[in-house]
């Protein structure tokens, strides 16, 4: 049954260019990361490109992907009364939520292995003489990717009660754009579920550099705690969801 | 007894406290016709979202195949094909994907799309996106769509809306022709009478929220109550005469309308006419029709019957 809700909604998005959106995050931040200049104290070649790149990614448009992700996977459901058919179909509405989640953050995933990708790139071209960081490398994809589930499963919630396209995106702009400046609170950067995605790619000094990038309580109140307070919301929400 | 497939009981439904649907009681047997008549606004969709567990019931119980659906309703939807008010449909998809991405998730073979297609006329646009559709074409998807599953329940909310008269018909066949060839029971809404008299076995009457008819059509047809119409020279003298004389009747319309229509009686007040000089102009039978008895009936109607009759 979630196989097939799944396969449905891939085929639903199949005809639009909304996976075209993946892409252009990782190639800005390539690009950004391929021009500059490598910084003296660096430890290890690959650093530079990286935090350079995860400040063009991760802070604002990772975060708005997600809200564009939710708010598509909803979008088709209430122009025309898709709600109303989906939903007196024998299927499971719990489900239903989960299909669309898995959707939005498997088109996440991707959005990651590209901007993976074009760090990659960066060193191969350049001819960066250092050893690959593989350590490195599966925090900041599997670390950002988990940062980002309590944002799909909120922007989805949302996205399912809210029948307009733009309000959720506005919403999710609103709770965007203060991350330029949480960014640098100590005090408050830890609970910000926006902010996450960042903190748990960027590495915030030398010394820790390798070892886990965001603090202990970070993970577990902002991550953990805000992907099961949204995700339960969103499940509730369209369990009772009249239509 | 024949097996029941739908039976609500005591079914309430408010909005902000307003009631929309009150003590509704529905019963529909196996391979009915049921014709589920109401004006605008009289509940009727909001019953059949409550059918089809989109919207929750404020109080009274849903059976559903002989089951209660409080807890769930999916063992039910797997045996229910619907279209409820306006069309459902995914505008950037073709007919065929529409029907594609609901045959995903209720496990019919990909031939079915075919048979379906063929059934409502929508072969030679199944490759158009639906986007570019009349509301008519639409409306056929949607009824399509609702056959997709071999449903042994068809649930139809006003589905010949935005359809023009020859596809009124066709649907109306199809839909008659359904519990004789495949046995499946149908409960189809509207607000013309005339749609479901053509192919209801059963109907049920809501306004403003409630049951106000529950029986065949036959039935309703024997609530056609028939009148005498007399108009008379001098109308006031003849209505003060024959009320005098113990007979039942109104005055209103130009004439008399005498509620007694045995023979012997309509002879007494034509003998009793003449005999006191007044001179009678026309004596006519009137029958109501279905849709007066209907338009009578519905509380919203009743003031548009009265005008029409006073025109
Ligand atoms: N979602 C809703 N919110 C508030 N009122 C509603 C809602 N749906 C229906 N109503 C009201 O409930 C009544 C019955 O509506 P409906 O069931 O759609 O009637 P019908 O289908 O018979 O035309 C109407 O007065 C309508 O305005
Ligand atoms: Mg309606």
């Amino acid at each position: 049954m979630l196989s097939s809700l799944i396969q449905t909604e891939f085929f639903k998005i199949r005809k639009t260019n909304i996976l075209s959106l993946v892409f252009v995050s990782p190639i800005l931040a390539t690009m950004v990361g391929f021009s500059i200049t490598q910084i003296e104290a660096s430890p290890n070649d690959w650093v530079t490109p990286l935090i350079f790149m995860t400040f063009v990614h991760a802070l604002i448009f990772l975060p708005l992907l997600i809200g564009v992700f939710s708010s598509f996977v909803c979008r088709y459901e209430h122009l025309h009364g898709g709600w109303k058919q989906l939903l007196s179909l024998p299927v499971r509405r719990e489900q239903v939520y989960l299909a669309k989640f898995i959707v939005v953050i498997s088109m996440i995933a991707l959005n990651q292995l590209l901007f993976a990708a074009g760090w990659i790139g960066i060193g191969l071209v350049k001819g960066f003489s250092d050893p690959f960081p593989f350590e490195v490398l599966s925090k900041v994809l599997m670390g950002g990717w988990i940062a980002t589930l309590p944002l799909a499963a909120v922007m989805l919630w949302v996205s399912m009660a809210w029948a307009s396209f733009a309000a959720p995106l506005a919403l999710n702009v609103i709770f965007t754009l203060p991350n330029i400046l949480i960014a640098n609170s100590e005090k408050f950067a830890p609970y910000y579920p926006w902010i996450q995605p960042f903190l748990t790619m960027v590495p915030p000094g030398e010394e820790s550099w390798g070892a886990l990038f965001v603090s202990f309580e970070s993970i577990v109140f902002a991550i953990m705690g805000g992907f099961i307070i949204f995700f339960m919301g969103g499940l509730i929400y369209i369990r009772r969801k009249t239509v | 007894m024949k097996e029941i497939i739908v039976q609500t009981t005591d079914l309430v439904k408010k909005f902000k406290g307003r009631p929309a649907v009150k003590s509704v009681n529905l019963s529909i047997e196996k391979g009915e016709i049921y014709g589920f008549l109401g004006p605008n606004g009289a509940g009727k969709t909001t019953t059949i979202r409550m059918l089809l567990g989109l919207m929750k019931p404020d109080s009274g119980t849903i059976e559903l195949f002989g089951k209660n659906v409080k807890r769930s309703h999916l063992e039910a939807l797997k045996k229910i094909g619907s279209l409820v008010e306006s069309p459902s449909y995914y505008a950037h998809l073709t007919a065929r994907e529409n029907l594609e991405a609901i045959r995903k998730l209720i496990y019919v073979p990909k031939s079915r799309i075919d048979e379906v297609l063929s059934i409502v006329r929508l072969t030679e646009d199944a490759d158009r996106a639906v986007k570019g559709y009349s509301l008519g074409m639409k409306q056929r998807l949607g009824i399509a769509s609702a056959l997709l599953g071999n449903p042994e329940l068809l649930i139809l909310d006003e589905p010949t809306n935005g359809l023009d008269p020859s596809g009124i018909h066709e649907i109306r066949d199809l839909i008659k022709s359904m519990p004789q060839q495949y046995g499946i029971t149908v409960l189809i809404s509207s607000h013309l009478l005339s749609e479901i008299d053509q192919m209801a076995t059963k109907v049920g009457i809501i306004s403003k929220g409630e049951m106000i008819f529950h029986d065949s059509i036959e039935a309703l047809r024997n609530k056609a109550q028939t009148q005498i119409k007399l108009r008379v020279e001098n109308a006031e003298q003849a209505k003060n005469l024959l009320l005098g004389k113990g007979f039942v009747l109104k005055q209103g319309d130009n004439a008399l309308h005498l509620k007694d229509v045995r023979d012997h009686n309509v002879a007494k007040v034509i003998n009793l006419l003449v005999q006191n000089g007044i001179g009678i102009y026309r004596v006519e039978e009137q029958r109501k029709s279905l849709e007066e008895i209907f338009l009578g009936l519905t509380d919203e109607g009743g003031a548009k019957h009265a005008k029409t009759s006073a025109s």
